[in-house]
């Protein structure tokens, strides 16, 4: 633990990473799924019977596709159904979403509502989902994993740096400052930084870990530009609605290239808005509530 | 006081600032409601943009008729704090400012 008295120690994001014990790595559930995605000979068979060795899992991931985020005419009663309809990698990253929702189940709730935190990361997460399908993205999953994933840095922070962040988080208060403003002012980096090293470590693509890491700065990103740029608008729509909260209550400017690069008009936010608070809901149900009770 | 273009604007939202045409005749003095000959007027002489009171900046929006007006005003101020880093020239942002105000006004 830091003492207040004198300034923080500065630990690098990595230092940070490389303490984590309890977070190092993916479910295993996850990691199963993704090496037989990753084999030729897998079936949908195969996958299926992954996922249903958590029950938990399973009905979760049902109740996900049966909600308004799908919409479909009939329901989906079993997994493989889903599979078929849905897509194998699209359910394997609303799998990745939900295991990684799970492993901080129990982190303390010292500066920040875990509930508020996930609304606010879900919300980031359809938002995302949204515009990559007014764009015609194709898997638009993906931009709901990076979504959902974009401030997962700070919640390291907060269990990782808590004195500091106490005191950051106060900063930013009474400067009226951006809060990811001051965690760079005042620590050298801000949680995107430390969010994407996280992803890293989890090996997981490149694509998400840039979403992640360039979601305030999103031209930054060489290979990823248009990852990045949904998230940073995604997260600037959820920021002005105030959808739950990871901690920021201002709203972070926009990036005018960031928004040319998407390539959508003005008027399509309204649209998006309306989608998002109907299938906020419905995600907010589904992903968030105790798993089982169908 | 909000920068508004032309074609954006509506008949109801109130002047925050004098309009005068280029050969500086007055076409509207600030606090005047905007009535649909002075938007004619303001088109007529290319006048490409304008200043409108905050608080009456968004009543093109079609719900906002069954929200009670000191509710939008009240939204308006809370809302603008959260946009102090933002910038509200950008027309996205002054959306995303309109959608996020009626958003509040309605759920608080």
């Amino acid at each position: 633990m830091q003492q207040t008295a004198e300034p923080f120690k500065k630990r690098t994001p990595e230092l940070i990473i490389r303490g984590i014990t309890k977070v190092s790595s993916l479910p295993t559930i996850f990691v199963k799924l993704d090496e037989a995605m990753a084999n030729p000979r897998s079936t949908n068979k195969d996958y299926a019977v992954i996922i249903n060795e958590d029950t938990a899992m399973a009905v979760r991931l049902l109740r996900i596709a049966n909600s308004a985020l799908y919409n479909f005419p009939a329901k989906i009663e079993t997994v493989s159904h889903a599979i078929t309809i849905i897509g194998s990698k699209q359910l394997r990253d609303l799998l990745l979403a939900c295991s990684v929702i799970k492993m901080f189940d129990d982190m303390p709730e010292e500066l920040v509502s875990m509930e508020l935190f996930w609304r606010h990361s879900i919300a980031v997460g359809v938002t995302a989902r949204i515009l990559a399908g007014m764009r015609r993205e194709n898997n638009v999953e993906r931009f709901f994993v990076a979504g959902l994933l974009h401030d997962i840095g700070r919640l390291i922070l907060f269990t990782e740096a808590t004195k500091q962040m106490q005191h950051i988080v106060k900063e930013a208060a009474e400067r009226q400052q951006l809060l990811f403003k001051i965690e760079k002012e005042l620590m050298g980096f801000d949680h995107a930084k430390l969010g994407g090293l996280l992803l890293k470590t989890w090996k997981l693509p490149s694509r998400l870990i840039d979403a992640v890491q360039y979601h305030h700065t999103p031209m930054n990103s060489k290979t990823h530009p248009i990852e990045a740029s949904i998230i940073h608008c995604a997260d600037i729509i959820v920021n002005a609605l105030q959808l739950g909260t990871t901690g920021e209550h201002l709203v972070p400017p926009l990036n005018d290239k960031a928004w040319e690069l998407l390539n959508l008009k003005k008027d399509t936010l309204a649209t998006a808005v309306e989608h998002l608070l109907v299938q906020y809901n419905d995600a907010v149900q589904f992903i968030l509530s105790d798993s089982g009770n169908g | 006081m909000t920068r508004i273009s032309i074609n954006d604007i509506q008949a109801g939202m109130v002047l925050d600032e004098e309009i005068k045409n280029s050969t500086g005749a007055v076409l509207a003095l600030a606090g005047v409601e905007i009535a649909e000959k002075h938007i004619k007027a303001m088109k007529m002489w290319g006048i490409p943009d304008v200043c409108i009171r905050t608080d009456t900046a968004y009543l093109d929006n079609k719900n906002i008729q069954n929200i009670d007006l000191e509710k939008i005003k009240l939204s308006t101020t809370i809302i603008a704090k959260r946009f102090t880093h933002t910038d509200l020239k950008h027309p996205v942002m002054r959306t995303l400012f309109k959608i996020a105000t009626l958003h509040h006004a309605t759920n608080s």
